[in-house]
């Protein structure tokens, strides 16, 4: 496949705004989701107890996300 | 772009079978405990005060060296949180790489619970399908550069993830059309979704994979420096009291429990110490060790020192790849990332399998 370029030049600056806000909706989830997995794998190792909650709830997150989109939701 | 495809074809091609092994290994690897417990070869410490009185370890020691007369002590461990089991292994000389003994002795009783099997069984299969295809060194680094080959593999399949989504919203599964988009979907779902835990736990893998050669550097240096001054000195003769030297590590660092002694002449040790190894009891340093290095004659510590940087870098990224640092949640979690990582690379080999006789029909024709 190829990319399509995103929009015509513009110089720098505007080049990468454009860019930038084009890529925003497409990446918003996706970093979202590296953000929560971050957060996940590093509460329980750096402490304990409650942190470890935030563990669980975030990873488990990633799941939940996978079988909504992947098989739950229909139509 | 056609560089990118070209990387994530290739990358992936190479390393999927590799990957699905080391997923499926992976998953009863997770539970090795659980399974120990159903297969019967988890030691168990009957329930007893808390505060009951332990033996010597030197009976500790009788005790299992009774069970495999001819053989020494090599290491003696205990479990992150569980000091009511002693773990020893035993060996021909304490360097020996084959035919090792272990033996696991209540801490309390003194009494034999079980001999775990280190080169047998259902689990001793899986580790080293996971670990080394059965090959030693060289089997462990191949997987390390199966690895990174997956890391790659990621990184080019996160970037085209971009010109797939153009038109889509996130989580979309074209359900209606043909099984190709719709596997099409699901792995660029999937894939995005577990990408950053998929690339910490094939990143900490490819360390562990190093880990032998980074322990050796240590060994070469830090240890090697520690245990400078006794160089040259005529081997020892007989052991001194393994509790005495136990008790002087102790009273060095008050606020550690031994994670594993290291007998005299070990790659851990010196001819002439006990390296005993401790750990912290806070979430972190219960995963980072301070070797103490105790005279084995005088039971005199003679050193200790905090681990060099990168050993302690490899201590912390070890549970990341394990997943077992946050009880029967986080397992269960990881157990189910994993299977969904294993979607991933069946649905990208289905994938790649449709194109390429698409392909080929085409050329047919």
């Amino acid at each position: 496949m190829s990319a399509r370029r995103p929009l015509p030049h513009h110089g720098g600056r505007a080049h990468r705004h454009g860019r930038a806000h084009r890529h925003r909706p497409l990446w918003r989830w996706p970093v979202r989701l590296g953000v929560v997995t971050l957060v996940g794998l590093l509460s329980a190792l750096l402490a304990d107890g409650f942190w470890d909650v935030v563990s669980w709830l975030a990873l488990g997150a990633l799941v939940a996300v996978c079988v909504f989109f992947g098989w739950l939701r229909r139509g | 772009m056609r560089t990118w495809t070209w990387l994530h074809k290739w990358s992936s091609l190479v390393c999927t079978l590799f990957m699905l092994l080391l997923c499926l290994t992976g998953l009863p690897l997770i539970f090795h405990h659980e399974i120990g417990e159903l297969l019967g070869t988890e030691a168990h410490a009957p329930e007893m005060a808390a505060d009951a009185p332990r033996v010597s370890l030197d009976r500790v020691m009788e005790v299992a060296r009774a069970r495999h007369p001819g053989k020494g002590g090599m290491f003696a461990s205990q479990e992150r949180d569980d000091d009511r089991v002693w773990y020893v292994t035993l060996s021909d000389t304490p360097t020996s790489e084959t035919d090792l003994k272990q033996v696991a002795v209540d801490a309390r009783s003194g009494e034999i619970l079980t001999e775990p099997q280190l080169d047998n069984g259902f689990m001793y299969i899986m580790f080293s399908l996971h670990v080394n295809l059965f090959a030693g060194l060289p089997g462990m680094l191949f997987l390390g550069f199966m690895g990174l080959l997956l890391l790659v593999s990621l990184v080019s399949g996160a970037v085209l993830y971009a010109p797939f989504m153009r038109k889509l919203e996130f989580g979309s599964v074209r359900r209606e059309r043909s099984p190709r988009v719709k596997w099409l979907d699901l792995h660029n779902l999937l894939g995005i979704v577990t990408l950053v835990w998929f690339f910490v736990v094939g990143f900490t893998g490819v360390l562990n994979t190093g880990a032998d050669l980074l322990v050796q550097h240590w060994q070469n240096n830090q240890l090697a420096q520690m245990v400078a001054p006794y160089r040259g000195q005529p081997p020892l003769t007989r052991l001194g009291s393994l509790e005495a030297a136990v008790s002087a590590a102790r009273a060095a660092r008050p606020d550690m429990a031994v994670s594993f002694v290291a007998f005299p002449g070990t790659s851990f040790s010196s001819p002439h110490h006990y390296g005993i190894f401790m750990h912290g009891d806070s979430a972190l340093t219960s995963r980072l060790l301070v070797p103490v290095l105790v005279d084995a004659t005088t039971a005199q510590v003679t050193d200790t020192r905090e681990l060099p940087w990168y050993f302690s870098a490899l201590l912390i990224s070890r549970p990341l790849h394990f997943g077992d640092y946050g009880g029967r949640p986080m397992q269960i979690i990881w157990a189910l990332l994993d299977v969904l990582t294993i979607i991933v690379l069946v649905s990208g080999l289905y994938l790649w399998l449709r194109k390429h006789r698409a392909g080929a029909a085409k050329e047919a024709a």
